[in-house]
């Protein structure tokens, strides 16, 4: 079939022109809706995006800053897990349209239909790791644009064709910066494969090597890496490395082979008319091929415990603690952020006294109050601990520290905006909702928010109240290393603030300060408790029966009698292995869930 | 339609188009409108106030109801200037703000404004303002930096065109791998004699020192210091008096949540030609802590705060409420190298405050220095005032005209010695803003005003602060491009020190602002 022929054809069959990317983009949106979920996208890299001139001025100092501009605004749509599909769908879909584009202007037609379509398995790769930026395909998409523009030209003159290649470049240098080069690439390698101009191409080439540098030296504030590197993303992992590499480098390689194939398949003659069947082996070759490397890459293994985590961290942000429990039980119980979201979700469903060392609680203390070491890490979620607990100060500190490490995200905003109204700091709120206002997706929350501003507290949403009922009244000076400080200042500001009490019962339990729990347990039916929880029970009884002390007063519905069948059982096969816990092990192991097996085995491993 | 006809078409369309533009913004007053017994509310607030002549026009919100707006700024001579707007949003055009204000030195800028609301047009009291006859230095140059905790991000030191709206990067740490970049400053206001520091990360900690269009890499710390901080250049220009500080960060549950004091600091001297870090024990000792150098206009005097060294205090006990700082002085001359006794210039800690940034102004006359409850971080004490001592009658007076219920901190005075700027946080007590105030003849301040912005609204949410504002005569000479080769060059010019100071133990702790740790 000539190429005639093949035209006619698909132009009397529009559906069949189209099949191919509708195809594509289905099966990329549900891949990514289904398999990843760009919520989880967004979850990971928060993009900020406000609809401002004063936001779009930071970028404007440097080559590249639009592109990413541009990203943060197409970052947006991961918000919504149909959105975020729908945008990576119709990039992958516009990417390899335009390289087909690109492939059949350069070359006149495609050695192969597949080839535009083979780098879809490797970005596809790229895009499911969450963290990847979106840069690089709109930067690849733009580039192809760019050059496709430039194909469609057809310029003769070499000034010409000089003036607007530098145009070009220098247009999409400053918008993308990296990527442009994939665009100056392509041109350089059509003038001399296929213009066959060796000094075009060379100037090209030089240009293209020279622009960057004179821009660092001249126009931008930049280092020279900056100047060729940006947004090529080849300094992020070293798997990001190799697989962004090879979809940089694969595109003009598909280019030239296209540009040779054709050169050296060309004959004087019209090629034969295929049959009919070798043109449906061909076709069905091809979508074979494609549609086998798509498959490998859509079921090659994804990083599930990172997944996991942005669900924790999903599901946590949403107060949806049913979920973080459930999350965590699949592999997230013994990391340090697992543990900590693990007992905010218990206190939150009720359970943290009573049902925490259903949990293994391997990271002792920094498990209830977040280990120092990933604090810069997640810097809001220790906001929210605060938060909750009532220490606003604290919690405005770790939300200013989120604000540096993840930028002006919505939820950094909205936990300021909240803080500073509790703190009756109304024009720093403000400031926070006027952000709010140009985003995406907050903007009514702000506008709901504002009211609040103005109008008397009892207005107020339920959780706000109960953060303002608990807040810290006296002044002291933080000491993170003793956690429990601040609970004992909470509790002396307000006796009734349930979540320190709790955290307080829970950290004396951790630590194996039982003593000290001892203390607060006569408060028990003040904070409106019908019985003990399990955990502390459990506790109690430990102490009781270490100390021999009994006149401690006692909450009075008292400790249930179940509790106390199992710590006799406990003790008695304790003591029938004379305290040898290795040996006793599989007998006491169906009591894991009791702060007597935590105390047993867990807790001096902290 | 011929080719010169549609040509012709076209431009009388142009011309329409700008006609009808020049007509809304020399709209005539609207006649009979209702008059508004109260002049209007505007933000930011620019009424009452003094303005430079050379300053970029003072672009406005109109916070009244309305459908439309006029705004009509008058003087005494030249054509006046006639906004028309659609939006509260008063945007002033440039040239005519500048030939209006340039014809008026020393006489009233008169601005009425009109609302058009339910079918009529309001007229609010005229506001006046004065234009002085004294320009301001033509630049600002300062660090816009996100409220700072513990883990800095992106940091950028910017110069700003005070006549237009220019803002260009001078430093960003974006280019240096985030690392801190603080404490710019000039000798005199020359845009030609810079320095700057940068901190920790990639580049290390160093001072980057600009002179005559050469950028140096320079590591301040010696045997006896570590990196210095706080810094005033003598005015011959050779030399600069540094402080070295080991600072303390901590965080309180109510109220203001930061704070700071030092742990231990000194006074040091820097010499640009001879690359040598030099001092004397009366400045540079355990016993007391010497911090904010800053010269006299003759030369011949450093002054700087000082309080006791922490041993003083009770180790049982957090000494942050005790430490009071009283501004201080000692006679030196940098050529003989030789230094006086020091002296007591204002000792607040007699009456329970601490002194902060003292600033001499240009004429040598007064300082301008923050006074505070305690400590030597001013810009995290809400009640620290600003205020004016007189070096010939030795009294010194709160600048009621500058102060507000929030931090005022940083300040300095330009080269005339006519205009300072200063760090208020008046606004939400959140991000410090630059104020301008016009200082007269007698000693006394005009009201102050906030830096204009082509776009008024922008400081409503900008969630940055301001730091640091220093003036500067014109443009920063250095390019960007020569600071970040300089910054990036591996190995730093390392100062030497005098061999008559010796060793000194240094502090090991750990920085109190850092970089986010990599993950």
């Amino acid at each position: 079939m000539t190429g005639t022929n093949l035209k006619k054809r698909a132009s009397s069959r529009p559906l069949l022109k189209v099949l191919p990317a509708v195809c594509v983009a289905a099966a990329v949106f549900l891949y990514f809706y289904y398999r990843i979920n760009p919520v989880l996208i967004y979850q990971s890299q928060q993009p900020v995006f406000f609809f401002d001139s004063l936001f779009f001025k930071e970028f404007s100092f440097y080559p590249g800053g639009v592109l990413q501009w541009l990203t943060h605004f197409l970052g947006q749509f991961y918000f919504v897990a149909s959105t975020g599909a729908l945008l990576l769908a119709l990039l992958f879909t516009a990417c390899c349209l335009l390289f087909h584009y690109v492939l059949k202007s350069a070359a006149g037609r495609l050695a192969f239909s597949a080839l535009p379509w083979l780098p879809l398995p490797i970005l596809l790769l790229l895009y499911s790791q969450y963290n990847f930026p979106l840069t690089v395909l709109t930067g690849m998409v733009l580039s192809l644009l760019f050059a496709l523009f430039y194909f469609k030209l057809t310029l003769k003159n070499i000034f010409l064709k000089t003036a607007v290649f530098l145009l070009l470049f220098s247009l999409l240098y400053f918008v993308t910066a990296g990527p442009a080069f994939l665009f100056a690439l392509l041109v350089a390698l059509y003038e001399l494969f296929s213009i066959k101009s060796v000094a075009t191409a060379a100037l090209f080439a030089a240009l293209t090597a020279v622009i960057p540098w004179i821009g660092a030296n001249t126009l931008f504030v930049l280092t020279l890496k900056d100047a060729y590197l940006t947004n090529l993303e080849l300094n992020a992992s070293k798997a990001s490395f190799a697989s962004a590499g090879l979809l940089w480098g694969l595109i003009p390689i598909i280019f030239v082979l296209n540009l040779l194939y054709i050169k050296f398949t060309k004959t004087e003659e019209a090629p034969a008319k295929p049959q009919k069947s070798r043109a449906f082996i061909a076709g069905f070759a091809n979508v074979a091929a494609v549609s086998f490397l798509f498959i490998l890459a859509a079921l090659s293994p994804i990083n599930e415990p990172l997944k996991q985590l942005y669900y924790l961290d999903y599901y946590a942000r949403h107060s949806d603690w049913k979920n973080v429990l459930k999350t965590t039980n699949s592999g997230l119980a013994n990391t340090y952020i697992g543990q900590f979201q693990v007992n905010r979700a218990l206190f939150h469903s009720g359970q943290l006294c009573g049902a925490m060392f259903s949990y293994e609680q391997r990271a002792g203390i920094a498990g209830l109050f977040m280990h120092e070491s990933i604090r810069s890490a997640y810097p809001l979620q220790y906001s929210d601990l605060f938060f909750e607990l009532g220490l606003v100060n604290e919690a405005q500190h770790w939300a200013h520290e989120a604000l540096s490490v993840t930028g002006e995200t919505p939820w950094n905003l909205q936990r300021l905006a909240e803080v500073y109204l509790l703190k009756g700091e109304t024009a720093a709120s403000q400031k926070c909702l006027n952000m709010l206002r140009r985003t995406f997706w907050h903007k009514k929350w702000a506008l709901q928010f504002e009211k609040y501003l103005s109008a008397d507290p009892s207005k107020w949403p339920s959780e706000l109240l109960t953060v303002k009922s608990r807040m810290q009244t006296s002044d002291f000076i933080i000491t993170p290393a003793e956690p429990e400080l601040c609970l004992e200042e909470l509790l002396a500001s307000n006796p009734k603030n349930k979540m320190a009490y709790e955290y307080m019962l829970a950290s004396c339990m951790i630590s194996g300060k039982v003593g000290r729990l001892m203390n607060y347990t006569d408060r028990i039916e003040e904070l409106g408790y019908t019985s003990i929880p399990r955990n502390v029970e459990e506790a109690m009884l430990l102490f009781i029966s270490n100390s021999g002390q009994r006149d401690h007063k006692m909450p009075s519905f008292g400790i249930k009698p179940a509790t106390i069948q199992n710590f006799n059982q406990f003790a008695a096969i304790a003591k029938k292995h004379n305290g040898d816990k290795n040996i006793a092990l599989p007998e006491l192991r169906k009591f894991n869930n009791t702060y007597w097996f935590y105390a047993m085995y867990y807790m001096k491993k902290q | 339609m011929s080719a010169c006809s549609k040509t012709i078409y076209r431009l009388s369309f142009i011309c329409f188009l700008l006609h009808s533009l020049m007509l809304s913004i020399a709209a005539a007053a609207p006649a009979n409108p209702q008059t508004v017994d109260r002049p209007p509310v505007i933000y930011p607030d620019y009424a009452n106030i003094t303005l430079p002549p050379n300053i970029a026009p003072l672009n406005f919100i109109v916070q009244e109801r309305g459908k439309k707006y006029l705004a009509l700024f008058e003087s005494e001579s030249g054509k006046s200037i006639r906004v028309k707007s659609r939006s509260p949003k008063i945007q002033i055009p440039r040239r005519a703000w500048k030939k209006l204000l340039a014809k008026n030195g020393g006489a009233p800028l008169r601005i009425t404004i009109f609302s058009y609301q339910d079918g009529r047009w309001n007229r609010f009291q005229t506001i006046t303002n004065h234009i002085a006859k004294e320009r301001v230095d033509s630049h600002l140059v300062y660090r816009l930096i996100k409220p700072l905790y513990v883990y800095w991000n992106r940091i950028g030191i910017y110069e700003r065109d005070l006549t237009t709206f220019r803002e260009k990067p001078i430093f960003l740490n974006k280019n240096t791998v985030d690392n801190c970049v603080n404490c710019h400053s000039f000798a005199n206001h020359r845009p030609d004699r810079m320095l700057l520091h940068t901190r920790a990360g990639k580049v290390g900690t160093n001072m980057l020192l600009a002179v005559d269009d050469h950028a140096y890499k320079i590591d301040t710390s010696t045997d006896f210091n570590r990196a210095v901080a706080y810094r005033s250049w003598h005015p011959n220009g050779k030399v600069i008096a540094f402080s070295s500080n080991t600072v303390n960060q901590f965080f309180h549950t109510t109220g203001e949540n930061r704070d700071v004091y030092d742990k231990a600091s000194d006074l040091l001297i820097y010499n640009l030609k001879s690359n040598t870090i030099t001092s004397t024990p009366k400045i540079a000792n355990d016993q007391k802590m010497e911090t904010y150098p800053e010269w006299s206009a003759d030369g011949k005097y450093l002054y700087f705060c000082s309080t006791d060294g922490l041993e003083k205090y009770d180790p049982t006990e957090h000494p942050y409420r005790k430490i009071k700082y009283d501004l201080m002085r000692i006679a030196c001359d940098v050529e003989a190298g030789t230094w006086g006794e020091v002296e007591a210039v204002i000792t607040a800690s007699d009456f329970g405050m601490s002194v902060t940034h003292p600033k001499v102004s240009p004429d040598g006359r007064y300082i301008l220095f923050c006074l505070s409850e305690y400590g030597n971080f001013s810009i995290y004490r809400p009640e620290s005032d600003l205020y004016l001592y007189d070096l010939q009658t030795s009294q010194f007076h709160k600048a009621d005209a500058l102060n507000s219920d929030k931090s005022e901190s940083y300040h300095s005075w330009d080269s005339s010695g006519r205009w300072v700027v200063f760090s208020s946080k008046r606004e939400d007590g959140l991000c410090a803003r630059p104020y301008f105030s016009y200082f007269d003849e007698n000693g006394q301040f005009s009201k102050p005003f906030i830096l204009p912005q082509k776009d008024p609204e922008i400081y409503s949410r900008l969630l940055k602060t301001f730091n640091v504002p220093e003036f500067v005569t014109g443009a920063v000479q250095i390019s960007g491009q020569k600071l970040l080769k300089a910054a990036w060059l591996k190995t730093a010019l390392k100062a030497k020190l005098d061999p008559e100071l010796g060793k000194k133990k240094q502090d090991t702790a750990d920085e109190m602002w850092k970089p986010i740790p990599k993950k």
